[in-house]
């Protein structure tokens, strides 16, 4: 017999041997997890002195019950409709046009100033993470219009492309997020309350970047030049062309934040208005309908199948007590709650620079979660849930930072894809003011936690 | 060397699956939402019975056809940063093994899924209001974890003959 300790830390270890391995990261969740309830459960029928065929017997059909139960109640989760919905709305926005307009806003209000295409860059990315719940769909539309323009007014590379994969990134803060999603079903939060959480986060990056664009710009001038000046005319069509996007987040993430509609009629809502604004403006056509559907499908299935993959491991972590081992030992630090929340963002900065965003959630929220629930961070016990969503908009940041941190930024190969001439060095050297920009913010955070749960505490319903 | 003419046929096949099932139940999703929430809900104030009930199925469905077409076009994530230190016969190899071991894994679901479906009815397993069965709908996300199963399978395959695997490519686009 095993101790289940040791079986955990041996699962642990199995996942990452799979990883590295190229398994997917899902497959490697259920086989995991599958194998590990087997034995866990088994094992734990020993100890209580079962015969070893009953033992293993049970833990099999526990194991078997789990795969199939798990499965159909993650696929049939009513409260993850707002994943195909809102990567539908994305998607839909994306050929409506919205986008580009939302630049195009962006720039003729910003783009005289030094670094005021980069700028507009980062406020159109801000705009397009209110409709895209992807950090990747939001670097890879705003990138292909935005590139080439800076590219016009000989901005310098790293300057223009670290913007654009950092801009990115608040397509996972700015709601809908795929990751507060994935995060609220994991951790059993209202998925409306992390939404506005991540509001007041999300405007604060936006304004930190451009902070990090200005200060850049100051010590290398010839790095962002300034563009054209807009007539005041040009500022006021642009304006208006965007003002369907307006629309469309307004009525979607403040009828959430009213408690006119729930998360889920709100991604309804928003996938239809953006729908009736694609129709509108003639740009849903036969072969971007099919991209739009293709691509929303290959979406809700990464994530669906990670969500079963979590939904059948965390109950093997379950059973071998391990997290609860890691908050007993975390918690015997002589550090603080500050301390070792610290060593927790440490640890996902290093995960960051070699896992997927998506990947990290699902694979360190179950061990990390009860570790976070055991602190109170000058929290009262009555805002246990309030300390939770805090947590989740800090998870979220760090992981941002992962997907622009060397070598597996995944918002930097994407940047390099629309800019094959830049060398990933440039790119990433770019990166770094954005980068302590994100830093900055999670100081902020731990500072002054009201910035995330101010909205969640006042949203009615 | 050119695709296999049968991995052509396939994809070709679960392409027009997911667009036209996928476009169907995100349509549906879509629209009927938006109109019993905004129409029924708010303005008549008379939600359709059973509305929650049709999304949810409506979600299986899309989940179900999402998983094999994921499965060839790249959606279910794996970490590369390991496979440039391994050699490139291990890492071929490796993940033929893996590729197999991950088939009978998700072989073993849809068993698991079609025993389950077996006794939804029995056990009482349907939508809230309408009660309507979970069986189909468990048999349904068994068959597409089993071709899911045998695309995992047709990647080995596909590594031994050709060295690497092709996929379905969606473009650039978000």
């Amino acid at each position: 017999m095993i101790s289940m300790t040791a079986l955990g830390v041996l699962g642990l270890l199995a996942l990452f041997l799979l990883l590295a391995l190229r398994f997917p990261v899902a497959l490697a969740m259920i086989l995991v997890g599958v194998v590990g309830t087997v034995v866990a459960t088994a094992n734990r029928f020993l100890l209580l002195g079962m015969s070893s065929d009953q033992a293993w017997s049970r833990g099999l059909k526990t194991a078997m019950s789990n795969l199939s139960g798990e499965t159909f109640e993650a696929a049939s989760n009513y409260n993850l409709l707002v994943i195909p919905m809102f990567v539908l709305m994305g998607n839909l926005a994306g050929v409506s046009g919205m986008s580009a307009d939302l630049f195009t806003a962006a720039y003729r209000w910003m783009g005289h100033m030094r670094g005021g295409l980069a700028s507009a860059t980062i406020a159109a990315c801000a705009g397009f993470a209110a409709l895209s719940g992807s950090s990747l769909a939001a670097a890879i539309t705003m990138g292909r219009v935005a590139l080439p323009e800076m590219k016009k007014f000989n901005y310098a590379d790293s300057l223009a492309t670290g913007s654009v994969a950092a801009g990115g990134t608040l397509g996972f803060l700015i709601p809908p997020s795929g990751g507060m999603i994935i995060y609220a079903v994991l951790t059993e939060q209202s998925i409306g309350r992390l939404f506005m959480a991540g509001v007041i986060p999300g405007l604060l990056m936006t304004l930190l970047f451009i902070a990090a664009i200005y200060l850049t710009v100051l010590r290398r001038p010839q790095a962002g030049p300034p563009g054209q000046r807009a007539s005041w005319p040009e500022r006021r069509s642009a304006t208006l062309a965007a003002l369907p996007f307006v629309a469309v987040v307004g009525l979607t993430i403040g009828g959430m934040y009213t408690g006119f509609f729930t998360p889920v009629e709100a991604s309804s809502v928003g996938a239809f208005l953006t729908l009736v604004v694609a129709l509108w403006r003639r740009s849903l056509t036969l072969s971007a309908l099919r991209e739009v559907v293709l691509q929303t499908v290959k979406a809700s299935a990464t994530v669906f199948l990670i969500i079963i993959g979590a939904f059948i491991f965390i109950p093997f972590m379950s059973i071998t007590e391990l997290p609860g081992q890691l908050v007993s030992l975390m918690t015997s630090l002589p550090i603080g709650d500050y301390g070792i929340l610290l060593i927790i963002i440490l640890i996902y900065m290093f995960l960051g620079m070699f896992l997927e965003g998506i990947a990290m959630l699902v694979l360190t929220i179950p061990v990390v979660l009860p570790i976070i629930a055991a602190l109170d961070f000058g929290f009262d016990p009555s805002m246990a849930d309030m300390k939770m969503i805090w947590f989740g908009i800090v998870v979220v940041i760090v992981l941002e930072m992962g997907m622009i941190s060397p070598p597996v930024g995944l918002n930097v190969f994407v940047v390099k894809s629309i800019a094959p001439g830049v060398p990933m060095g440039q790119i990433f050297r770019g990166i770094w003011p954005f980068w302590f920009a994100m830093a900055f913010m999670l100081l902020l955070l731990a500072l002054f936690p009201q910035i995330a749960i101010f909205l969640p505490q006042t949203m009615v319903g | 060397m050119s695709d296999l003419f049968w991995i052509k046929a396939f994809d070709s096949l679960l392409t027009w699956v997911a667009f036209g099932v996928g476009g169907a139940m995100l349509a549906f999703m879509t629209l009927f939402g938006t109109w019993n929430v905004l129409v029924m809900r708010k303005v008549m104030n008379a939600p359709v019975r059973g509305a929650e009930d049709l999304m949810i199925l409506s979600l299986v469905i899309l989940v179900a056809i999402a998983i094999p077409f994921g499965g060839r076009c790249g959606a279910h994530i794996e970490i590369e940063v390991m496979e440039s230190r391994m050699s490139p016969g291990f890492a071929r190899w490796s993940m033929f093994g893996l590729r197999l071991v991950g088939g009978g894994l998700m072989l073993l679901m849809a068993l698991e899924l079609v025993e389950a479906g077996k006794k939804a009815t029995r056990f009482g397993e349907t939508t809230q209001q309408l009660l309507i069965s979970y069986e189909p709908f468990y048999f349904l996300l068994a068959l597409c974890v089993a071709v899911y199963a045998l695309i995992l399978a047709s990647d080995a395959v596909q590594l031994v003959l050709r060295g690497k695997i092709s996929q379905i490519s969606l473009g650039e686009a978000s």
